[in-house]
C-alpha cells in the first residue's frame, strides 16, 4: 500500500507536467494574425490630418504581444508585388504617419483597433504616396540550440493621393492574347499598362471580342493599381464559342481618358477536330487495307468503286 | 505516292473539312466549353425587417467583382448551410417578387421569376443581359417571410448563369451569411482582410523535394545538433487567407547570419532569383526554399521545377508566396536548411528569421 500511494505521489505531477510542456508545446504550434482593411486608398489635400483606424485580430487561444511600425514600400515586379524599405523617395510617406499604440499585448480571441495619423505637410508633393502599417509579433528569446527564433509581420498598406498640379500619365505598354490560336475554353489575355506619372492610376476597362458573326463577348479587365514609374499587369479571360476568327479590342479608362488596341485571334474546337481527324484517318486506313465488305463500303464513299 | 494513294488522301481531307463544317455548325455543345465560375466579392446581404417570422421583407442581395458578360440565370438558395443545406425553417420565398430597383441587371422588368420552390429563386431572360458594372450591382427580391429563428447563421447561395436552365455555363457564384434579429434591420458586408498564419511542421516530412530532419513550431526553427555528416532541415507552414481581390505575397529575410559569439554560418550561395541545390554535408551555410511553383516575381516555378533548390537568406525581404486574387487558406511551406564544416567552430548559432505577409497593391 505504501508503495503503491508512493507511485501516486510521484506519477500525478509528473503527468501534471507533461500535460504542460505538451500544451505549453501545442500552443505554439500555430500563430495566426488577421489585418482589416489591407489596404487604404485615400486622398488628403496638403495641410490636411487624416486619422483612421485599423483591426487586428488574434485569433489564437493565447494572447499575442504585438508590435507595430511604419515602412515605406515601392513597386516589385508586375504583378502587385510591393518591397518593404526604410529608404525616403518622393513617394514616401512614413514620416507623416503615426500609429498607435506602439505595442499591445492582443488578448485571446479578441479584436483590438489601432489608430493612426496621416499629417499631410504644407509643402507635401502632389501625387501618389505610399506607406504600410506593419503589425510584428516578437520572436522568443534564449535559443538553447542552433536554430532561428521566428518572428511574424502582416501588413496593411496607405495608398495616399495628395490633389494638385500632378502628372497623370499612363500607356498601354502591351495587350495580347495568351496564344495566337486557343483550341479550348477559356481565352485569355495579357494587358500590360504602363504608368509615367506621379499619381498611382487604377484603370477601368474591358475586353470587346467579336466573332465573325459580329456578335460580341465581353470580358471585364482586372481594376487594380499601377504605381508611378512601374508596370502592372492585369489577366483577363473567359469563354467564347470556338468558331475561328476573332476581334478583339481593349478599352481602358482613366479619369475620363480612354485609351484602347485591337488584335486579333483564333478560337477552335481543338478536341472536336481531332476526334473528327482520327476517324477520316481510320476510314481511310479501313479503305486501304481491307478487302472486304466494310472495305468496299468505306471505298464507294470515297467515290472509288 | 501512286495516284490511287494521292486519290485517298486528297478525298480524306475533303472528308475531314466536310464534317468539321457540319459539326461546327450544328454542335454548339462541342465548341461552347463551360465558363471558369468566377468567384463575387464584397458581397452583403441588407433585410428590411430582421425579426423573425416577419412578412412582406425585402432582402437585397449586393456583389462586386462581377463578371461583365451575358447572363441568363441568376439563382438565389436560401440555406442553413454554406452549400447544399435546408431552407431556414419557416422562412417562405413562394410568393416573392424581383424588384425594378434592381441592379444586377439592365431590364428587371425583361426577367422572369420562379419562386415555386420554397428557398430557392431563379431568375432568367430568354435572351440575357450583361451587368452594366462589375461593382455595387444588386438583387432586390420583396414579399419575402422571415425564418422563424433569431440568432442563427443562415445563407445565401448566389450564382449567375449564361444559360437559362442556371445548371450550365456557370458565370459568377457567391456566398453570404445572414441572421434573424429581433429589433432592428441587420446588413452583413464581408470586410476585407489578410490573415496569416505560420505553422509548426514535423521532423521526417517533405519540403520542396527535401525531408525534414526536426519537428519546428511557429515560433521556432530549432535545428538541434548539426554535425559534418548530416545537414539540419526543418519546415514551417505558411497559410495566407484574404479576400482583397488583388491576392498577397509573403516575404522572408534574417536579422543576420547565425551567429556565435564572434562566429557566424554564412547564407547559401544560391539566390532568390536562382536557388541552387544545397552543398552536402560538410559545407557551412544557410538558407532557405520553397514548394510555391507561382511566384509573383522572375521566373514563377524557379524553386519547384527542379525541386530541392534552396537560396541564401538576406536582410532584406525575399519572395516566398504568391498568391494573384482571393485566396482561403492558401498554404505555402517553406523549408530551413544549414550544415556546418570541420572548421566550423563549436557553438549555438542562432538568427531571427521574419516572415512578412502584405497584401499586393
Amino acid at each position: 500500500m505504501n508503495q503503491l500511494r508512493r507511485f501516486f505521489l510521484i506519477a500525478i505531477p509528473l503527468v501534471f507536467f507533461a500535460a504542460i510542456v505538451v500544451f505549453s508545446q501545442t500552443a505554439e504550434q500555430r500563430v495566426g494574425m488577421i489585418l482589416s482593411p489591407p489596404t487604404f486608398e485615400i486622398t488628403a489635400r496638403r495641410g490636411e490630418k487624416i486619422t483612421n483606424i485599423v483591426r487586428f485580430e488574434n485569433p489564437n487561444d493565447f494572447p499575442l504581444n504585438i508590435v507595430t511600425s511604419v515602412r515605406n514600400f515601392t513597386a516589385q515586379g508586375e504583378e502587385g508585388a510591393i518591397s518593404l524599405t526604410n529608404e525616403e523617395s518622393p513617394y514616401s510617406l512614413t514620416s507623416w504617419v503615426e500609429i498607435s499604440p506602439k505595442g499591445r499585448a492582443v488578448r485571446a480571441k479578441s479584436t483590438e483597433q489601432f489608430n493612426f495619423t496621416i499629417n499631410v505637410p504644407e509643402n507635401a508633393e502632389a501625387g501618389g504616396h505610399f506607406g504600410s502599417l506593419i503589425f510584428s509579433t516578437k520572436p522568443p528569446e534564449g535559443a538553447s540550440q542552433t536554430g532561428a527564433a521566428v518572428s511574424q509581420e502582416v501588413a496593411s498598406l496607405i495608398l495616399l493621393k495628395v490633389p494638385g498640379v500632378t502628372s497623370t500619365s499612363w500607356d498601354i505598354e502591351s495587350f495580347s492574347p495568351e496564344k495566337s490560336v486557343f483550341w479550348s475554353n477559356p481565352v485569355s489575355f495579357i494587358v500590360r499598362v504602363k504608368n509615367t506619372g506621379s499619381v498611382h492610376v487604377k484603370p477601368v476597362g474591358r475586353i470587346e471580342l467579336t466573332d465573325i458573326f459580329g456578335k460580341k463577348t465581353v470580358l471585364e479587365v482586372p481594376n487594380k493599381n499601377v504605381f508611378p514609374g512601374a508596370i502592372r499587369r492585369l489577366e483577363s479571360s473567359g469563354a467564347v464559342p470556338l468558331i475561328g476568327y476573332y476581334r478583339a479590342k481593349l478599352f481602358l479608362e482613366v479619369a475620363g481618358k480612354q485609351k484602347t488596341r485591337e488584335l486579333s485571334f483564333f478560337a477552335l474546337p481543338g478536341k472536336v477536330l481531332l476526334i473528327i481527324f482520327a476517324i477520316v484517318l481510320l476510314l481511310f486506313i479501313v479503305a486501304r487495307r481491307s478487302k472486304g465488305r466494310l472495305g468496299r463500303a468505306v471505298r464507294v464513299l470515297f467515290g472509288r468503286e | 505516292m501512286g495516284k490511287t494513294a494521292n486519290f485517298f488522301v486528297s478525298k480524306t481531307f475533303t472528308l475531314f473539312f466536310l464534317i468539321s463544317f457540319l459539326l461546327l455548325s450544328f454542335s454548339p455543345a462541342f465548341l461552347f466549353q463551360p465558363a471558369y465560375a468566377a468567384t463575387l466579392s464584397s458581397g452583403s446581404e441588407s433585410i428590411s425587417d430582421s425579426r423573425p417570422s416577419t412578412t412582406a421583407v425585402s432582402y437585397t442581395t449586393t456583389f462586386s467583382g462581377v463578371t461583365l458578360s451575358l447572363t441568363k440565370c441568376i439563382k438565389l438558395v436560401f440555406s442553413d448551410a454554406a452549400t447544399a443545406g435546408a431552407v431556414p425553417t419557416g422562412m417562405t420565398t413562394t410568393g416573392a417578387a424581383l424588384s425594378g430597383t434592381s441592379t444586377y441587371m439592365p431590364t428587371p422588368a425583361g426577367w422572369t421569376g420562379t419562386f415555386t420552390t420554397n428557398g430557392t429563386v431563379t431568375l432568367t431572360n430568354a435572351t440575357g443581359e450583361t451587368p452594366a458594372l462589375a461593382t455595387g450591382r444588386t438583387v432586390v427580391l420583396t414579399g419575402i417571410t422571415n425564418g422563424s429563428t433569431a440568432g442563427t447563421k443562415y445563407f445565401v447561395q448566389f450564382s449567375t448563369y449564361g444559360a437559362t436552365d442556371c445548371a450550365t455555363s456557370a458565370i459568377d457564384s457567391g456566398t453570404i451569411t445572414f441572421i434573424y434579429t429581433a429589433g432592428q434591420a441587420v446588413s452583413l458586408t464581408v470586410d476585407p482582410s489578410i490573415a496569416f498564419t505560420v505553422a509548426g511542421v514535423a521532423n521526417a516530412l517533405l519540403v520542396n523535394g527535401a525531408t525534414t530532419t526536426v519537428t519546428s513550431t511557429a515560433t521556432t526553427i530549432p535545428l538541434g545538433t548539426v554535425t559534418t555528416s548530416a545537414n539540419a532541415i526543418a519546415a514551417q507552414d505558411l497559410t495566407v487567407t484574404t479576400n482583397a481581390g488583388s491576392g498577397y505575397t509573403v516575404y522572408a529575410r534574417y536579422t543576420a547570419a547565425p551567429t556565435s559569439g564572434a562566429n557566424t554560418i554564412a547564407a547559401w550561395t544560391g539566390t532568390n532569383a536562382a536557388p541552387t541545390a544545397f552543398s552536402a554535408a560538410g559545407t557551412a551555410a544557410f538558407g532557405y526554399t520553397t514548394n510555391d511553383a507561382t511566384l509573383a516575381t522572375g521566373t514563377v516555378n524557379r524553386f519547384t521545377s527542379v525541386g530541392n533548390v534552396w537560396a541564401g537568406f538576406t536582410t532584406a525581404n525575399l519572395e516566398v508566396a504568391y498568391g494573384a486574387a482571393a485566396v482561403a487558406s492558401d498554404v505555402t511551406r517553406v523549408g530551413y536548411q544549414v550544415g556546418i564544416a570541420g572548421t566550423t567552430p563549436a557553438g549555438s548559432y542562432s538568427t531571427t528569421v521574419i516572415l512578412t505577409a502584405t497584401p499586393t497593391y
